[in-house]
């Protein structure tokens, strides 16, 4: 027995233990930004999550109240200079904003074109509160559509801006999460942050990973309250959606939803959802409007341009289409569904 | 004291087994069912429901009153006190990761299960 | 006068079977395993023999000594390792507190070590549950740790009752 229990003393003083951390998830669900906004953390102490959470938040309420086209912030008040028609200045963060709507309003040949704040407006969806209805006549439509707004009309000199349409009226409402989310992450990134997720209202940016496992997203079926298909993150990439069940009302039977074609000055009804993997969410965005508005007959075309390779457009009738880059990356839950892939789509 | 084994150790044995598996029948599956809700009222988590259990429950937010109900596995908004009633009509949601939020009354409700295959959700 | 503290020699075979449950516990916490929180729990089959041998108490004694100076050596004393490795075993002291009343004739040290090794495991996963992570994500891994309790528990069990039968053998009491 002594020898034994003298090994085992041998053996306790050559043994050395080591406790491995094991990874957690910190999440935190925030209302901001006028949506509700999840921030998932892995790979931090609760401790640094907490606190990473709270300057978040900070951050988003700063935005929210920043770029609110109607309150009082930077976008509303840009919005009252315009019609002057005379240059007046602008702070910096909004002006890369507005640069690089412009930019992706002319990529997208004016899909996605966040000028036309007045034809919102109209519609009523400028409220928090939907709209009961009736829809606006055509003749209504027709005289905003007659200003012709287009981002195009705005033009800088440092940071001076001046428009030569009057009847421009900027809402950043198809633009302004993703751009903000593209802050925060880069905030996170500055924080040395490795793995995270911020979903603001269902779109979502994620880098990095879970531990070992990547992060998996569901994209949400846009006619159940299921899950239509999974991806894996592979590195830093945005997942964006555009739907026509978000936010609509109903008047004598038809659905009138928010996602206006700046064209027709109608809801796009070609589409049900389009779905965006891309790096940058504010292009993810953009993107998810344009094509959403461009409708299965010119998605193809406008993906092209706005440089998006990932994407899955889902139209009435429920055929699902595909790029080729992005089939690879999704794995659908269900059998039975009409899959096609563009194969025009290089 | 026993030197062999009895038939007791042999049920015993049996019965652990049998006890493991539907373990993994419960809470390996891949049935994407939430089990609870959590409710979050302007940013604090206030309440966790079983969603097995029937439930009406009133929540004062920013604006007022919301009412939840909970029903067989789902959960939804019946009553709220903002105007444009987004909330109520989303309807039943019973999706582990599933929303549903009252933005205007800071009432939001956040569906957790066992078997989150997904981190989060687009939609 | 002089005051002298007589061992027994029981008490030396108790505190060498202490000393053995110790050092093996200490051991076996520096091994890695491939998912934190399951170990084999040899240090159990001394509780086993312990309990065999001299009975309840001595067993319950073994066991706590094993988990507080296992603890003091390891470096864990009043961490959460701890509370759950104290929560672990209390609650399979009470399992073999209620096998020594009433189940000493229906089970061996196999079907006893099962019992004891799932209550065990469950203490410890209602604690970590309750105090540290309440995450729907614990449900989802009770079945592998369980599976291991069944397992490990089964193992040990054999073992000790194996080991029991040869002492049993030469030292009928």
């Amino acid at each position: 027995m002594k020898k034994i229990v003298l090994l085992v003393v041998v053996l306790l003083l050559l043994s050395c233990t080591k406790k491995q951390e094991e990874g957690q998830v910190f999440e935190e669900t925030m209302m901001v930004m006028g949506t509700i906004v999840t921030v998932s953390l892995y790979g931090e102490d609760e401790k640094r999550a907490q606190k990473l959470f709270h300057d978040l938040l900070k951050d988003f309420k700063y935005m929210q109240a920043a770029w609110n086209p109607w309150k009082k912030g930077s976008l509303a008040r840009i919005n009252q200079m315009i019609p002057y028609q005379e240059a007046f200045s602008i702070g910096p963060v909004v002006k890369d904003m507005v640069l690089q709507a412009t930019e992706l309003s002319k990529q997208s040949e004016g899909y996605f074109n966040p000028a036309i704040g007045q034809l919102i407006k109209l519609w009523g969806f400028n409220k928090e509160k939907l709209p009961t209805g009736p829809p606006p006549t055509a003749d209504q439509i027709k005289a905003i559509l007659d200003k012709n707004a287009q981002m195009e009309d705005l033009s800088f000199s440092v940071l001076n801006l001046k428009s030569s349409n009057p009847d421009v009226l900027l809402d950043f409402g198809a633009f302004a999460k993703g751009f903000g989310v593209d802050r925060a992450i880069e905030y996170l990134k500055s924080m040395e942050v490795k793995n995270a997720i911020i979903n603001a209202g269902g779109d979502l940016r994620a880098i990095g990973k879970k531990g070992d496992k990547p992060w998996m997203i569901g994209i949400r079926d846009p006619r159940a309250q299921a899950v239509i298909a999974g991806v894996s993150i592979q590195g830093d990439e945005s997942v964006f959606t555009s739907g026509d069940y978000e936010r609509f009302y109903e008047y004598e039977g038809k659905r009138y939803h928010h996602i206006l074609n700046p064209k027709t000055g109608k809801p796009a009804d070609t589409v049900r959802s389009v779905t965006i993997i891309h790096s940058s969410a504010a292009i993810a965005d953009a993107a998810a409007t344009a094509l959403f508005v461009a409708g299965p007959d010119n998605w193809q075309r406008i993906a092209k341009k706005m440089g998006i390779d990932k994407v899955m457009l889902i139209d009435q009738q429920g055929v699902i289409h595909l790029t080729p880059a992005i089939k690879p990356r999704l794995e659908f839950e269900r059998e039975g569904l009409d899959i096609r892939v563009a194969k025009t789509f290089q | 004291m026993v030197t062999k084994l009895t038939a007791g150790d042999f049920i015993v044995f049996f019965i652990s087994i049998s006890f493991v598996f539907t373990l993994y029948v419960l809470y390996w599956g891949e049935d994407q069912h939430a089990r609870h809700a959590e409710i979050i009222v302007s940013g604090k988590k206030q309440y966790i429901l079983d969603l097995n259990e029937e439930k009406h429950l009133e929540i004062t937010g920013k604006l007022g009153k919301s009412i939840i109900e909970v029903s067989n596995g789902q959960i939804r908004f019946v009553e709220s006190s903002c105007s444009s009633k987004q909330c109520i009509r989303s309807g039943w949601i019973s999706q582990v990761n599933a929303l549903a939020a009252c933005l205007p009354n800071g009432v939001s409700l956040h569906l957790v299960g066992p078997n989150a295959r997904f981190d989060s959700i687009n939609f | 006068m002089q005051l002298r503290l007589k061992a027994s020699v029981e008490d030396y075979q108790i505190a060498s079977l202490a000393a053995l449950a110790i050092g093996i516990h200490v051991v076996e916490a520096a091994l890695p395993s491939p998912i934190p929180g399951i170990k084999p729990g040899l240090a159990n089959i001394i509780t086993l023999i312990v309990f065999a041998l001299y009975g309840i108490r001595f067993a319950a004694w073994v066991s706590l000594l094993r988990v507080f100076v296992g603890s003091l050596i390891i470096g864990t004393f009043l961490s959460p390792t701890f509370v759950l490795s104290l929560s672990g075993v209390m609650a399979s002291l009470f399992v073999l507190y209620v096998y020594s009343k009433f189940g000493v004739e229906l089970l061996s040290l196999f079907g006893l070590a099962i019992l004891m090794a799932l209550a065990h495991m469950a203490a410890q996963l209602i604690v970590v549950y309750w105090f540290f992570i309440p995450h729907d994500a614990l449900l989802a891994l009770s079945p592998v740790f369980m599976t291991a309790a069944v397992v490990f528990g089964s193992l040990n069990g054999y073992i000790a009752l194996k080991v029991i039968s040869k002492i049993k053998c030469l030292y009928p009491k």
